[in-house]
């Protein structure tokens, strides 16, 4: 029998997206183009991935770059957005080994990279988030989001990102915004915007670091020391 | 306050120090255990409590590692997310056995439990926890007790990441007897593990056995006393509790029990020793004390028994108390000293007591037991007193000084004789031959006495009187030993320089004299109304009438009758009454004086006076102013005096008659001849008449020699111009011659015998004109 986890999971999670609160801040009467995301600490949240149809085009927007390299133990870049059927290259710029595998729906795969070894290459023909992992390296953690045909942007390090215009019906999507990371939030943005981005606030979970599972703070036991 | 014998009071003191010490050690000892056991307990259950925390961190730690390893494997990650039951199941199985957990639960990241092996969750069911879910996700992990199908379950439940999480991996590990029985391997603790939901219990286990849980848990937290687990053993196990976990609804709590007995096994050994010892030296200090008590009590009782028996007078034992202690030591010579000065101190006061202090001779107290016990024997013996003569004179005359010297050497002379002598007074002897002694030895004994005693300043001539008194013939006790002695010494000393042997007569004569003394007084007391006045005329030979009567006493006593003159002048003489007798007579011869005048009786009464009452310079005054009182002239009153008195302080004497003379009193010297008066005195005497005794005068005619005395008497007063009397006239011819030879009065019986006043004063006026001659 098979199990559509994320099926299963989703219904909880839209119920609990829903509680979530979401702020849209009108900051000024006059058009603007641009939004800015921050947590709900008020931070500015990089990567967040903006997509939205637009109007005048039905085809998205295809991202220049489509590698998703390994640099010092990392994925680069965090977070990679393509179109569905486009090809991902995983280069390796570490001079050690890496083990990717993703045990995502949309493209469940598995590459052992040698040092100074071929880049490998992968197409995602279906939409959705795959969450790339390392077997040797668990904090190694990057997301590839396989857009559907949708035009996206994302933000940068000062959370903000700019629209091709306003009054948009926008999806965000952020690895924070849900335990399994593939839930997405629908907006619709406002048409009279300012000059100033509009504001938009996410609730975001806590970054769990896979490697410091280990000193998770709820062990029973540990009192007395 | 109540009295405690010595040894029971030392008795009580050491025991009472010992038991109050060894209680006093016991109660520190018991006390130190006692809080050393219930800190040992505290802290064994502190480190207890530790230790099981520890132990069961390190367990989850170890649990925590194995389950992290699990959850990271890549094979575990990729069967689970493969999404095949049997696949995840398989892998669930296997991967749980590698770690040898007791379940393994897959949940999905929305809290439904996705398989369960063994099958302790139902599948496609919501997890029981929930709220776990949310922090597993939020924490990437999470560990809890958990009660899982009836189980307690050590949880550590961890998302799968691949990378992110995928689903949540449950690895439980029953907490069951196993782990509690290791957890009392290294606590040496008895352990309880509780599971309350609410406040009723789900889950128990424990290494007790099932019987004695309830009673350990009872005792929660109880320090039980010392009583309750030593002696009544009602308390097994002392317990101490603290919660383990408490969350998701339930409450994990551990009871760590201590076996009590176990824990004051030692404690309660340490104090049964403690009482066996406390008891043992209570038992060794109570026979100590006994023995140390009696040690020193024992000599003290002896001590006292001695003391009592020195007061009654036994100083015979010897004071010798065995002791080792040094005052009972000390005591005890103080004792035997006491003894030795008490004694000798007795024996000198006994000596005291039995002599006399200045001749060292027996007293009178003394030689009454003496002789009271030569009664009792009924021995037969000689009593002897010696009475020094005239002693109060040689005292008056030497002083007492030689008095004393002469009674020394008298003892003295005394003690050379085997023989019991005592001093009874004065200068009064007792003799107490031990034989009944010759005449002759008496008679030397005197001698012997008798020798001068030279004081060193005069030489004292003693006499002494003997007096004999033969036991029991004489005397049947010692009260009348002295009776006699006092009688036969008063006859012996009145015939100075006699041996004189007690006879009844002695003691008539003894008691009529005291009784004749006795009735004086008295009679004197009352004014002597007993004694009377005789008077008896003298003859004027010359005139041929009455010219003088001599007052003569006469005493009738109604006990003693008719009492001669002779008898009870001189009695009174010795016993000092002849003072008051003349008063009596000085009086009485005035008012009859004055009563002749009256009756024109031209007389001249005389009056009897003693040697004594010429020496009292009082009575001439005293005459002098009752013949005032009377109005009569000196005439009226004249004085006869006995030759013998005269001798004895002849100047005084003379001056004293003289006094009588020159105012104008007669004075006549009495009983003329029978003493032995030196002639020379006779010219040198204010006397005016010579009284010639009666024994010359009674038998005048017949005897020659008589008439010559009488004769050369009248001519040898006539040639000192003085007058004579002859009394004891008893016929004519006596009378005649008188009056032939010139003698100037006459006295006697021819005449007139003595009569009373107012006889007198008849006979006077019946004879104014009788012619004598």
């Amino acid at each position: 029998m098979k199990i559509d986890m994320y099926n299963n999971v989703y219904p909880k999670m839209a119920r609990k997206t829903l509680a979530y609160i979401l702020t849209v801040l009108m900051c000024s009467p006059t058009m603007a183009k641009s939004i800015k995301i921050s947590d709900q600490f008020g931070d500015p949240v990089e990567n967040v991935v903006v997509s939205f149809i637009t109007l005048d085009s039905v085809k998205g927007n295809n991202p220049d770059t489509t590698i998703m390299d390994q640099i010092d133990k990392q994925f680069s870049p965090r977070v990679l957005v393509v179109q569905k059927n486009q090809t991902v290259f995983f280069p390796n710029s570490d001079d050690i080994r890496h083990h990717l595998y993703s045990f995502s729906k949309p493209k469940p795969f598995e590459f052992k990279m040698f040092k100074g070894g071929e880049s490998k290459k992968l197409t995602f023909d279906q939409a959705g988030i795959v969450v790339l992992g390392c077997n040797i390296h668990d904090q190694m953690v990057g997301y590839i989001y396989v857009a559907d045909n949708e035009y996206t942007v994302m933000t940068n390090e000062l959370g903000i990102a700019e629209l091709p215009s306003t009054g948009l019906a926008i999806q965000l999507w952020h690895p924070r915004l849900s335990a399994n990371k593939i839930e997405r939030k629908s907006m619709q943005l406002p048409s009279m915007q300012s000059e100033q981005p509009l504001m938009v606030m996410l609730t975001l979970l806590a970054d769990v670091e896979t490697s410091t599972k280990s000193t998770f703070g709820s062990k029973k036991f540990n009192r007395g020391n | 306050m109540a009295q405690r014998p010595l040894n029971q009071s030392i008795f009580r003191l050491v025991v009472g120090l010992v038991v109050l010490t060894t209680i006093t050690i016991f109660v520190t000892v018991w006390l130190a255990t006692s809080k050393q056991t219930q800190s040992r307990l505290n802290r064994d259950l502190v480190i207890a409590e530790n230790v099981l925390q520890r132990v069961l961190q390190n367990r989850e730690d170890l649990l925590y590692n194995s389950a992290y390893v699990l959850t990271a494997d890549f094979g575990f990650k990729q069967a689970v997310a493969s999404g095949d039951k049997g696949t995840i199941d398989s892998a669930l199985l296997n991967h749980g056995q590698r770690i040898k957990a007791d379940l393994m639960v897959l949940v999905s990241l929305d809290g439904n439990t996705v398989t369960s092996a063994p099958a302790v969750l139902k599948m496609q069911h919501p997890f029981p926890y929930p709220e776990v879910i949310d922090n597993v996700i939020k924490e990437g992990g999470d560990s809890s007790l958990m009660m899982l199908d009836g189980h307690l379950y050590q949880v550590i439940m961890l998302t799968i990441d691949a990378p992110t999480p995928i689903g949540i991996a449950l690895i439980g590990f029953k907490l069951d007897n196993s782990i509690l029985t290791q957890l009392n391997k290294i606590t040496q603790l008895e352990t309880t593990l509780q599971v309350f939901t609410g406040q009723s219990e789900v889950y128990k286990i424990s290494t007790l056995p099932d019987a004695v849980i309830s009673s350990a848990l009872a005792t929660l937290n109880q320090r039980p006393s010392w009583l309750s687990i030593t002696i009544t053993k009602d308390t097994p196990y002392i317990s101490q509790q603290f919660t383990l976990a408490d969350d998701l609804g339930s409450r994990t709590v551990i009871t760590l029990s201590e076996d009590a007995q176990k824990l004051f096994a030692d404690f309660t050994s340490l104090q049964l020793g403690v009482i066996g010892i406390c008891i043992l030296v209570i038992l060794l200090a109570t026979l100590f004390a006994a023995l140390f008590s009696k040690q020193i009590s024992q000599p003290l009782t002896i001590l006292a028994d001695i003391a009592e028996r020195i007061a009654v007078g036994n100083y015979t034992k010897d004071v010798a108390v065995a002791s080792n202690t040094k005052e009972v030591k000390l005591l005890s010579e103080a004792f035997a000293s006491m003894q030795n000065n008490i004694e000798s101190r007795e024996q000198e006061i006994i000596f005291q007591a039995r002599h006399d202090s200045l001749t060292s001779l027996y007293n009178r107290r003394h030689i009454e037991t003496l002789l009271d016990n030569k009664f009792l024997n009924k021995s037969s013996f000689l009593v002897i007193g010696i009475n020094i003569c005239g002693f109060r004179s040689i005292n008056d005359v030497f002083g007492y000084h030689n008095g004393d010297l002469c009674l020394k050497e008298l003892a003295l002379r005394m003690s050379r004789f085997e023989c019991v002598t005592a001093r009874l007074n004065g200068g009064e002897l007792l003799w107490l031959p031990n034989d009944r002694p010759s005449e002759e030895f008496i008679s030397s004994l005197k001698s012997a006495l008798e020798v001068p005693i030279d004081t060193g300043d005069v030489v004292i001539n003693i006499n002494v009187a003997m007096g004999l008194i033969d036991c029991p013939k004489d005397a049947n006790n010692t009260q009348e030993v002295f009776k006699c002695l006092n009688i036969v010494l008063d006859e012996a000393q009145i015939t100075c320089g006699l041996v004189l042997k007690f006879n009844s007569k002695l003691e008539e004569h003894y008691t009529r004299r005291l009784s004749i003394i006795t009735e004086l007084k008295n009679t004197l007391e009352c004014g002597g109304d007993e004694l009377s006045l005789n008077y008896q005329p003298k003859l004027d030979l010359k005139k041929g009438m009455v010219t003088h009567v001599e007052a003569l006493i006469r005493w009738t006593n109604k006990r003693l009758g008719f009492v001669s003159p002779e008898d009870f002048i001189a009695i009174a003489e010795q016993a000092e009454l002849i003072e008051d007798i003349t008063n009596w007579v000085i009086n009485k011869a005035i008012e009859d004086a004055a009563r002749f005048k009256q009756a024109n009786l031209n007389v001249s009464v005389a009056i009897n006076l003693s040697a004594k009452d010429i020496m009292n310079p009082a009575l001439l005054t005293h005459v002098l102013v009752l013949l005032k009182e009377k109005d009569l002239a000196t005439a009226c009153l004249s004085f006869e005096i006995t030759e013998g008195d005269l001798v004895k302080d002849h100047n005084v004497a003379i001056i004293h008659l003289q006094a009588f003379k020159d105012a104008g009193f007669e004075i006549a010297i009495d009983d003329f001849g029978t003493g032995y008066s030196s002639m020379a005195y006779l010219q040198n005497l204010p006397v005016d008449t010579l009284k010639i005794d009666k024994s010359f005068v009674l038998k005048l005619p017949e005897q020659d020699g008589d008439q010559k005395i009488v004769k050369t008497v009248i001519s040898l007063a006539h040639s000192f111009n003085m007058n004579v009397v002859a009394e004891g006239v008893e016929n004519i011819e006596t009378l005649t011659l008188l009056a032939d030879w010139g003698c100037e009065l006459a006295q006697g019986y021819y005449i007139c015998k003595p009569t009373s006043a107012d006889n007198l004063i008849t006979w006077y006026n019946a004879n104014l004109s009788t012619k004598w001659l």
